[in-house]
């Protein structure tokens, strides 16, 4: 499942790594893509438009060059001696077989002949049309030679049906005496010779207003492509300059054409209209663009494969020391500092896995530390020191102080080798320290055979007397279970003495700057040593002043007396505790109540009827009347010291020691 | 000219003298090759028919001169004075002739009669651009103008006569080219006549290098 996570941590930032960089390639390479497709449709246009300039142009020279092939024909054949002595005979059938002759010299470049006076009266025509003399288009044709300088004028005609390239030359005999027409048809020959050169399909189209809307009279295209041409091109309702030079685009059944329109015979929105229609297919142009875009997908697609493939090994490059580092850092939170991560190169991750081999180190080493000091110290202490910046000073604060020391021990020395002592000394104050670290105490320090311990510093905590209480009742239970199980070794008589105080200390590290302990100093602390000490002067197990008490209110405790000790003026009332509540049974809250009566009458100076509860205190303690070494036998004996010298009338029930 | 100076003596006494001067409308330059025919009655024809031998040249592939003056029945000579072969031609229906190709010192003999009055229009079939005139009259009364545009017809028995104009440029129908004319014994009358021209359908020359090549 680590691994799995592990391998998704690696798979996100590689993913991260390809959809930047796909952020970063995609629009860059569609917009090249973009570019080069609009660059290229713009190139495909305009190759088809000058394709179709050219076609027109060609197209254009190509009838001009028919045009002026007619005329050269015509005027070199009608120069010629025999048509010339034909046409003077004025033999019509001699005239018109001579046209004949002529029309076969011409290898078809003409295709018909007419022959009219100069008036426009008809004398020849091969097409024979019909009229007499020449009328609409073909006068207007004569009038334009007549009126040109070389006296030879073109037009397009509709012969047959057929539009005709027409051109008109006089006859000279040796002045003008005739006009010669001659013409070749506008017809799918024609406009397949044309295609030839222009390399684009050429239609004659011709309108005819009130006939045919619109035909094609001749077209290279196929007759479905013929239709669809007519379907779809678009032509002027007027006279419009810009047309001839506007490229169309129709679609056609193999693809769109680009279309350019030449008119020939009329205006748009004559009554006639011919045209000739130049087009070129997209299809080749389209089909190299879309090869460049099939070129370019595959261009882009290599880049992206090449890219993601240097993305992956940039990734791993970066997640494979990475993933090194999150195991040895998981590790070294595990309390692992022993394994060292590799990684090779000069880059941030080595820095970085440089710096982790190092804080490892550190880390190794300040657990070391860590470790001796919650021995030498306690671990509250050591985390305050190892957590904060060492200084000396300290601050002022109300903690409660237990003292604890073992009753008994002196003599035990007396009689054990040293080491044996060392080691059930040890065993006691590992119990006693147990029991403070249990309840939240600090072991302050040891000496000799006692024990100091705080409560509310380095950290105040809310129950800090109560804490102490339970560290006091819990020291107890422990020495008397240890004492059972020394029993049987012959050991007696260990008991621990405890003394509780709470009051104001300065606490804080103590020493010079190289060595320093950290402790707290004050009067409390004083207080609560001699409290212990009169431990062993009331014969009980422990004496809590006053402060505690009231500090620790939801406990059991009886009054001992009020004392004051050596060096301090102020009285103190001292109590013993006798145990947490519910925790005593009937017989001694009993015993309780009947030693609070007991003191009361001592201090009201009723000395028998003291001593008498006291004595069967005493007795219900020992069950003889011999005096017990108890607190009974305490007030027992000062009983009999006042009952032979009665206090002073000012005795205050206060007893003052005057040894420590 | 000639004829009519002989016709001077016989009938100068009843007779008066008619003077033109043509001009082109347009550009109002004297203009040259009018022919101008007093049209005489038909039973005088004869009497006033002074047939002549003429010479049509052809030098540097023109006909000279461009427009010929002669009488009915009259011999015209058509000399090659170039170096190349000529093909003179008319299908003019005043007379219908041919020369086929002949070089220079040929047909110097040789005369064609023209019996029909008429403008008889001369081609060359290898020159296409040379044109010349001959302009057959009915009688000698007729004149033909110089460069100046000026001629002069004497001798002509007093009378009212309609006057022909002929021009090879002339518009046909052009009113002015029928004019009607009183002659006075002994006195001089005066045309001043100014001809409208149609554009010149001659063809153009061929162009240098023929020439150069084979003068």
């Amino acid at each position: 499942m680590k691994n799995f996570q592990h391998k998704l941590g690696f798979q996100s930032f590689r993913s991260r790594l390809l959809v930047f960089l796909l952020a970063l390639l995609v629009p860059v390479l569609s917009g090249i893509f973009v570019f080069v497709n609009d660059e290229n449709n713009d190139y495909t246009e305009e190759t088809i438009n000058s394709y179709l300039d050219l076609g027109a142009d060609v197209f254009d020279f190509s009838r001009e060059e028919h045009k002026n092939t007619l005329l050269t024909i015509t005027s070199t054949l009608t120069r010629d001696w025999g048509f010339r002595n034909a046409f003077g005979t004025g033999d019509p059938y001699t005239i018109i077989d001579a046209i004949d002759n002529l029309l076969m010299r011409s290898l078809g470049a003409a295709d018909m002949m007419m022959i009219t006076q100069m008036d426009g009266t008809v004398i020849i025509d091969t097409a024979t049309q019909g009229f007499e003399t020449l009328q609409g288009e073909w006068r207007t044709l004569m009038d334009a030679a007549a009126a040109s300088s070389e006296g030879i004028a073109a037009a397009v005609i509709t012969v047959a049906d057929i539009p005709y390239q027409m051109t008109v030359i006089p006859l000279y005999l040796p002045t003008p005496v005739a006009w010669i027409f001659g013409g070749f048809p506008l017809d799918d020959q024609f406009a397949e010779t044309v295609k030839q050169s222009i390399v684009s399909d050429v239609s004659i189209l011709r309108i005819s207003k009130g006939v045919v809307p619109r035909e094609v009279v001749a077209s290279t295209l196929s007759a479905v492509d013929q239709s669809m041409l007519m379907n779809q091109l678009q032509l002027p309702a007027g006279i419009d300059s810009s047309f001839g030079d506007t490229t169309q685009r129709i679609g056609m059944s193999d693809g769109d054409y680009g279309t350019l329109v030449r008119q020939l015979v009329g205006q748009p929105g004559d009554e006639l209209q011919i045209m000739a229609v130049i087009q070129k297919s997209y299809r080749e142009n389209e089909q190299n663009l879309l090869e460049l875009q099939r070129r370019l997908l595959q261009f882009y697609l290599l880049v992206i494969a090449l890219s993601l493939g240097v993305v992956v090994l940039l990734a791993r490059s970066v997640s494979d020391p990475v993933l090194k580092l999150v195991q040895r850092v998981k590790l070294i939170e595990q309390g692992d500092y022993d394994q060292v991560v590799q990684v090779r190169g000069r880059d941030e991750i080595a820095n970085l896995a440089s710096s982790v081999n190092n804080m490892a180190r550190g880390l190794a080493e300040k657990e070391k530390v860590r470790d001796l000091l919650g021995k030498v110290v306690s671990p509250e202490i050591a985390e305050e020191l190892l957590s904060k910046n060492i200084e000396l000073g300290g601050e002022e604060k109300i903690i409660t102080i237990l003292f604890a020391d073992i009753k008994g021990f002196t003599t035990l020395c007396e009689t054990r080798q040293p080491a044996e002592v060392l080691t059930l000394l040890n065993t006691y104050l590992s119990r006693i320290t147990q029991a403070i670290e249990d309840h939240h105490g600090v072991v302050d320090k040891f000496t000799g055979d006692s024990v100091m311990a705080l409560f509310g510093a380095p950290i105040s905590r809310t129950k800090d007397a109560d804490n102490a209480m339970h560290t006091a009742l819990a020291v107890q239970e422990a020495m008397t279970r240890l004492n059972q199980i020394n029993r049987d070794l012959g050991l007696t008589g260990i008991e621990a003495g405890i003394g509780v105080h709470t009051g104001l200390v300065v606490a804080g590290n103590l020493g010079s700057s190289k060595r320093l302990n950290y402790t707290v100093i004050g009067d409390a602390v004083n207080l609560a040593a001699r409290l212990e000490g009169l431990t062993r002067i009331y014969h009980v197990a422990n004496i809590v002043s006053e402060s505690s008490r009231d500090a620790a209110p939801s406990f059991i405790y009886r009054e001992i007396d009020k004392v004051r000790v050596k060096g301090k003026n102020e009285t103190v009332r001292i109590f013993e505790l006798m145990g947490a509540e519910g925790d005593l049974s009937e017989a001694e809250l009993a015993d309780i109540e009947l030693f609070n009566q007991a003191i009361g009458l001592h201090r009201q100076r009723h000395w028998q009827a003291a001593l008498a509860l006291f004595e069967e205190l005493n007795l219900r303690l020992c069950g003889s009347a011999d005096y017990a070494e108890s607190i009974y036998g305490v007030y027992i004996a000062r009983i009999g010291q006042y009952q032979g010298t009665p206090p002073a009338s000012d005795w205050d029930a206060v007893f003052t020691f005057f040894s420590k | 000219m000639l004829a009519a100076g002989l016709m001077l003596q016989t009938i100068s006494v009843h007779a008066g003298y008619l003077s033109l001067q043509a001009l082109d409308a347009e550009t109002g330059l004297p203009l040259a090759d009018v022919v101008m025919e007093v049209e005489l009655p038909e039973n005088l024809h004869a009497q006033f028919l002074s047939p002549a031998e003429r010479e049509v040249d052809q030098q540097d592939k023109e006909f000279v001169a461009r427009a010929t003056l002669i009488t009915r029945n009259s011999q015209v000579r058509f000399p090659n004075s170039d170096n190349i072969l000529h093909h003179v031609y008319s299908f003019s229906a005043a007379k219908v002739f041919e020369l086929p190709l002949y070089g220079s010192g040929r047909n110097i003999d040789y005369l064609e009669k023209f019996e029909v009055a008429g403008v008889v229009e001369l081609g060359c079939n290898i020159h296409d651009w040379m044109l010349g005139y001959i302009y057959v009259a009915e009688t000698d009364f007729a004149v033909v103008t110089g460069a100046d545009g000026k001629g002069m017809i004497n001798n002509i028995p007093a009378g009212s006569y309609r006057v022909k104009l002929w021009h090879p440029r002339a518009l046909p129908g052009d009113p002015a080219l029928e004019q009607e004319v009183s002659v006075s014994d002994g006195e001089l009358t005066q045309l001043r006549i100014a001809l409208s021209l149609s554009r010149d359908h001659r063809l153009r020359r061929a162009p240098g290098p023929s020439r150069s090549r084979y003068r």
